[in-house]
């Protein structure tokens, strides 16, 4: 008797869990005084996480070759998808979502044992036993709930359900992955955490091992929550990057005490201070983690990301409560040994400035957490469901969200322990000389520029409070921009003083260095410090994006073929509408497109007389699922992005009606993440010894600097590969010059 | 530079990705990205099996712990991680004074606080240590006596030469 595919893949599920229990049961024998059982455990991680990759080559596989039987691969492909949404598909659902995950998590627990060799041996078995048990619960959850090989029970269909078209997305190949690489890089800290706990080893040691890890996931949360903002702005059509969808907060959540684990495990290594609090951070991220997938995935709460409403919430629901309940326990029973004994002296001082920045942090998760959560905790509480919209969230977020943009300049002015007026002045007169020049010119020209400082807000909720508020409010876009200006300053004067310092020390020694090799022998010295100030520079760049926001220009335009309107400087020339494919104007890609039809608007966007491009925006209707998407036209710039929605078009007349954005600053957004990526790079890049250099050495070392370009590279192009508009991703969705990236949603 | 070669370690590794990635060629060629797929999943299969024999191999008695996993084993005391976060504290001190975040007078008196500390804590960690070294030396030299006999091995003939040298003359003087 043969073996069908679905059969072979199901068992190759069973397999990861008999492995990844053999591995855990191993690990722990080992860490229960027969530690000559680790390299057992060790080849058992391995093991696992290759029987993992087995089964997504072999879900690939079932994609590639139309393998229907599959229910999965009915549901989530057909014929015609390019071998690109082949590949997204592998995650696009949520048996294979799962599936993806665990293989993510067996390649962490493959890089990580591979990382502890002849390291950390009293801790590894049980950071390799706590990995074991996530992955045992994710193949409980595949094999008795969504399993990704279950076959059809009606048999083979002849053709399958396209994936849903929102998806078939560039942004999709990368932003899920990202995201969850994210989400599961924080396993590792948490396995460091609770092998810790286990065996009372909870000095330093764990911290220094789990710094990178955790740097690392948050390097991909951060990439995969910006990833998904540019999916949001060019898919949804609504004209903004960020919704406070459920699904989206639930992404960002563990962002925050990531960023707050990021700063306090700094002051355990230098004060020996915050033992409990870092357990508890650590803790906390990974826990909010599995309840962000929790969240996507129950469909407790109405989401437009949300997975249809499944089985899985149970599951998970256990396995937190698990997670939750084992972590209080260990870090009540080590309480003892994580108390430390020394103190804050003052909060003049960097640690002072790091607790409060903790607070701040974990202050905006709270919040997003509540509020996400309200409709659930009202229905408990009050038995009707209260949902808070993004009017609710702004309302809150930008002051918290300032403060934390406050504290991330004034933390390196203060040095540790306690800091004197002389020098606090001394630190401060540059940042604070730069923030009032800043605001001066910000009021003497912002206005002028379309950027006032002041943006009267308004608010319908009664009260005096209220009304207070929002005239507060109306200088938030001010504050920003004259601390978006304090922080630059701050970040300059960091590297110029440390650059200065140098210079100065090796002239004493008689090495006399230069300005610029100063600065990369300063910063190679101290990667972790100024690879850190180039990620606050990013959260610079982003933080302009966002309040961007405050001076967009929005309106609705109602155009006849030839007839033109100007908006904020733009003169749009409508030219008319054009059905494809059918239409003689409509390129050979555009009429080979099978299974939709597309109604584009053509507009020619001119300034100055001058003609910048034609943009495109469209209404895609597709068949299979049957749905209609809203494709966006739009306009890159650094100043602003013209982005152009096609409301309404009548086939017959050929009026059209547009929705026209002007966002200023979001491409400030995007380059900060660049440079967010490229200060976590200098501060992740691994310290070379040369101490027992050999030739393979230099030759290894060799090969993983030039895959290491090569990755950063391919990922730079990958990123700047839709602004150009020659990706082509799909036979599906036709791209010709200027147009936009065939983004939708009908919300 | 050593001279140990880390050759032959990463050889199996080397060969086994070689012919993996010469497989994947063949398979792209002959049947395109299914055929690279299955190829894929049938090396992972294979390298799984391989992977759970090694590891139940390992499992066999007899497996003895080297002395690098024994020593790491031992946990670091809080003495250690306490100096070690003084003296961490010390260089982040000189490294603000150099870039003028805090004044000489600050300098002087927080460096002056942190290096009565480190000393305490180096002093109280040579107290701790000290029956501790003197257990491992009484042990060390019990070994080396015990393997002072004729059919010890050389080496440990040699490492104990000396020390029954340096004894003879004492045992001559003696009445």
């Amino acid at each position: 008797m043969g073996v069908s595919l679905p059969g072979f893949g199901t068992s190759i599920v069973f397999s990861i869990l008999v492995l990844a229990a053999y591995t855990f049961s191993v690990a722990v024998v080992a860490g229960r005084g027969r530690p000559h059982l680790l390299a057992s455990a060790r080849l058992g991680a391995f093991a696992t996480t290759a029987v993992i990759f087995c089964g997504v080559m072999l879900l690939s596989y079932g994609f590639f070759t139309h393998d229907f039987r599959i229910r999965y691969i009915s549901q989530h492909s057909d014929r015609g998808m390019s071998p690109w949404y082949l590949l997204a598909a592998l995650w696009g659902g949520q048996d294979g979502s799962l599936l993806w995950w665990t293989f993510l998590l067996g390649g962490y627990t493959a890089g990580c044992v591979a990382w502890m060799r002849g390291k950390y041996r009293a801790l590894q078995p049980y950071v390799i036993a706590t990995l074991m048990v996530i992955i045992c619960f994710f193949a409980i959850l595949m094999m008795f709930a969504a399993n990704p090989f279950e076959q059809n029970l009606a048999g083979s269909p002849g053709e399958g359900t396209q994936m849903n078209p929102l998806l078939q997305n560039y942004w999709m190949l990368i932003h899920p992955p990202m995201l969850y690489m994210g989400f599961v890089g924080c396993s590792v800290p948490f396995s460091f955490a609770v092998a810790a706990l286990v065996t009372g080893r909870l000095g330093n040691e764990w911290i220094v091992a789990v710094r990178k890890w955790m740097l690392l996931a948050f390097l991909f949360l951060s990439i995969g929550n910006v990833l998904g903002m540019i999916w949001a702005y060019e898919e949804l059509g609504w004209g903004g990057f960020w919704a406070w969808d459920p699904v989206e907060n639930a992404a960002c959540l563990p962002w925050f005490t990531a960023a707050a684990y990021v700063h306090s495990t700094i002051i355990q290594e230098r004060r020996n201070m915050f033992r409990v609090w870092n357990v508890v951070l650590i803790c906390i991220t990974f826990l909010l983690t599995i309840f962000g997938t929790f969240l996507t995935r129950s469909g407790l709460i109405a989401s437009v990301h949300s997975f249809a409403k499944s089985d899985i919430g149970p599951f998970f629901s256990w396995f937190l409560v698990l997670v939750a309940v084992t972590a209080i326990a260990l870090i009540v029973w080590r309480l003892p040994l994580l108390r430390g004994k020394a103190q804050i002296e003052s909060v003049a001082s960097r640690e002072g400035m790091f607790v409060i920045n903790n607070w701040a942090l974990l202050g905006g998760m709270t919040f997003i957490l509540g509020a996400t959560t309200s409709p659930l905790i009202t229905k408990a509480l009050m038995n009707q469901e209260v949902t808070v919209g993004p009017p609710f969230y702004n309302k809150w977020m930008a002051p918290i969200g300032l403060l934390i943009f406050m504290l991330m300049g004034l933390a390196p002015l203060f040095g540790w322990k306690k800091t004197s007026g002389s020098s606090l002045k001394a630190a401060f007169t540059f940042p604070l000389s730069t923030l009032v020049l800043v605001t001066i010119t910000h009021a003497v020209l912002g206005k002028g520029l379309g950027y006032p400082q002041v943006v009267a807000t308004t608010t319908v909720e009664p009260g005096m409070a209220a009304q207070v508020y929002a005239s507060v409010a109306s200088f938030f876009p001010g504050i920003t921009v004259s601390l978006a200006g304090f922080n630059i300053a701050v970040i300059v004067q960091e590297f110029v003083r440390g650059t200065r310092a140098r210079m100065s020390s090796t002239r004493k020694k008689g090495d006399a260095e230069g300005p610029v090799l100063a600065l990369v022998r300063l910063v190679q010295k101290s990667r972790r410090r100024y690879g850190g100030y180039v990620v606050h520079l990013g959260i610079v760049g982003m933080f302009l994006g966002f309040v961007g926001t405050a001076w967009q220009v929005e309106d609705e335009v109602n155009l006849n073929p030839g007839e033109s309107k100007v908006v904020a400087g733009y003169n749009l020339v409508y030219q008319g509408t054009r059905m494809c494919p059918g239409n003689p104007r409509c390129s050979a890609e555009e009429q080979a497109a099978k299974g939709r039809r597309m109604l584009f608007a053509d507009v020619d966007v001119m300034r100055g007389g001058e003609l910048l491009t034609t943009l495109h925006p469209a209404k895609f209707i597709h068949q299979n699922p049957p749905q209609t998407t809203t494709e966006v036209g739009l306009l890159r710039g650094l100043r602003d992005d013209l982005y152009l929605v096609l409301a309404v078009a009548d086939p017959e007349t050929k009026r059209a009606t547009f929705t026209v954005h002007v966002n200023p600053f979001v491409g400030w957004i995007w380059i900060g993440l660049l440079v967010l990526m490229l200060g976590c790079g200098v501060s992740l890049w691994p310290e070379v010894t040369t101490k027992r250099a050999n030739v393979w050495t230099y030759v290894r070392a060799g090969v993983a600097a030039t895959a290491g370009i090569l990755l950063t590279f391919t990922f730079a192009a990958s990123l700047a590969q839709p602004f150009s508009g020659s990706f082509q991703p799909t036979g599906r969705a036709p791209l010709h010059q200027n147009a936009p990236l065939h983004q939708s949603f009908e919300r | 530079m050593s001279s140990q070669p880390s050759v032959p370690y990463f050889s199996p590794l080397v060969l086994g990705l070689g012919l993996v990635l010469l497989g994947v060629t063949i398979a792209a060629f002959v049947g395109g990205p299914p055929l690279v797929l299955i190829f894929l999943a049938a090396c992972s299969l294979c390298l799984t099996i391989t992977l759970v024999w090694n590891s139940l191999a390992k499992m066999e008695a007899g497996q003895t712990l080297e002395f690098e996993d024994a020593l790491d084993l031992a946990a670091p005391t809080a003495t250690e991680e306490q100096k070690l976060a003084v003296l961490r504290a010390l260089k982040d001190l000189d490294y603000e004074l150099t870039v003028g975040k805090i004044s000489k007078e600050d300098f002087e008196i927080s460096s002056a606080e942190y290096r009565a500390q480190a000393r305490l804590l180096i002093a109280a960690q040579d107290e701790s240590m000290k029956t501790q070294i003197k257990s491992a030396e009484l042990r060390v030299h019990q070994h080396l006596r015990a393997l002072d006999t004729p059919d010890a091995p050389p080496v440990a003939r040699e490492l104990t030469a000396p020390e029954s040298a340096a004894q003879e003359p004492t045992t001559s003087e003696a009445p």
